[in-house]
């Protein structure tokens, strides 16, 4: 019994911590050169980009990895896209018609400024994480909500912000590529500066900046340490 | 004990009869069908297409031959020659960032389609990071 006690234990903790030091026992340096000797591809037919990135590795982290790598050396972040966006959803924020027809012409911008100048928001990321991921067979969820680089979510009233959970060996785990990638500085231009804390993050420390809208996305208790 | 083997030759030489008389419909259809299908796919042509969404046509879209590296993108009224002639049940797969997949089947003769393609029901927002971010990583209060 008392055995049993201390497996089921075991196990939960093990449950809490999913986070990179899973993983502590796999070397990224493949995956990250195979991304890096594709720096610069198209974007155009994302199923090759795909198989490209991971038909040489053997483990699903190690393919995702080289996703997350590949698209955190290769996206830019566009500060105007997003303050443009931002206003813009702010005004309409009442108007739930105008709202979505709003989205639905942003999107295809969105989309288009992704393809041709591979520059976009979190949630263009997020998309890009998630169907490189699918296409590798992978199972990757965008996740909406709100983050905060200030540990403060009181002046947050919509949500702002996309990152992604994947499933690798049966287990979620968090990430946020647009946050990995690098920064605005302040001339507003972004610069990449690959970030490594934000790829399969300790949850209660992503959960510090980032607040799903879907609850379960914290992906550990959140009554038991707030 | 005579009649009955002359009964039992009769029988076979109507089976043998019988057997050739199949075989010859048989062939005759097998050489009829496989011709007329030769025929019929031999007729490749040129398609040309436009690619659009429920908003209009679609820039960059990539139209691919299934099953080969043959392809072609749309130009900005999204419309597509596609550079190889094609024949009837070719396959050709349209594939645009943020759109779902399509796959047209050629008929037995197309030489214009016309692809619209549905987009993914996300919602765009947006957040930055400004300032280095490794050090919101070490201090999330900062």
């Amino acid at each position: 019994m008392r055995k049993l006690y201390i497996l089921l234990l075991f196990t939960f903790t093990w449950q809490l911590n999913a986070q990179q030091s899973d993983f502590k026992t796999i070397s990224f340096k493949k995956a990250d050169n195979i991304a890096a000797l594709l720096e610069g591809k198209e974007l155009n037919n994302l199923p090759l980009l795909a198989h490209n990135l991971t038909y040489k590795l053997d483990t699903d982290v190690e393919r995702f990895r080289a996703i997350y790598y590949w698209v955190c050396h290769n996206i830019k972040n566009d500060y105007y896209l997003m303050v443009k966006n931002d206003r813009m959803r702010r005004k309409l924020k009442n108007d739930i018609t105008q709202l979505n027809t709003w989205n639905k012409t942003f999107k295809k911008e969105v989309f288009n400024k992704l393809s041709k100048e591979r520059k976009t928001l979190c949630t263009g990321y997020a998309f890009l994480i998630k169907e490189l991921a699918m296409h590798a067979g992978l199972e990757c969820e965008i996740v909406n909500g709100y983050g905060n680089t200030s540990n403060s979510f009181k002046n947050l009233k919509m949500p702002n912000h996309s990152w992604n959970v994947i499933k690798l060996n049966g287990k979620w785990y968090l990430c946020d590529a647009t946050w990995s990638s690098g920064f605005i500085d302040e001339s507003y231009q972004f610069k990449f500066n690959y970030n490594d804390a934000f790829f399969l993050m300790e949850p209660q420390q992503f959960g510090k900046n980032h607040k799903p809208l879907n609850s379960k996305w914290f992906l550990y208790d959140i009554q038991e340490t707030r | 004990m005579q009649t009955k083997t002359y009964t039992i030759m009769k029988t076979q030489a109507i089976t043998q009869k019988n057997i050739f008389k199949t075989l010859g419909l048989f062939s005759l259809f097998m050489i009829l069908t496989l011709t007329s299908n030769t025929v019929t796919a031999q007729t490749e042509r040129t398609v040309k297409g436009v690619v659009s969404d429920e908003i209009g046509p679609l820039e960059r879209a990539t139209i691919v031959l299934k099953g080969t590296n043959i392809g072609v993108d749309t130009d900005e009224k999204g419309a597509f020659t596609f550079p190889q002639k094609l024949k009837e049940n070719d396959k050709l797969v349209v594939i645009q960032l943020g759109y779902k997949d399509k796959e047209v089947t050629i008929g037995p003769d197309t030489t214009f389609v016309e692809v619209k393609l549905t987009d993914y029901d996300i919602v765009i927002v947006g957040s930055l990071m400004i300032g280095n971010n490794n050090t919101v990583a070490k201090d999330p209060n900062n």
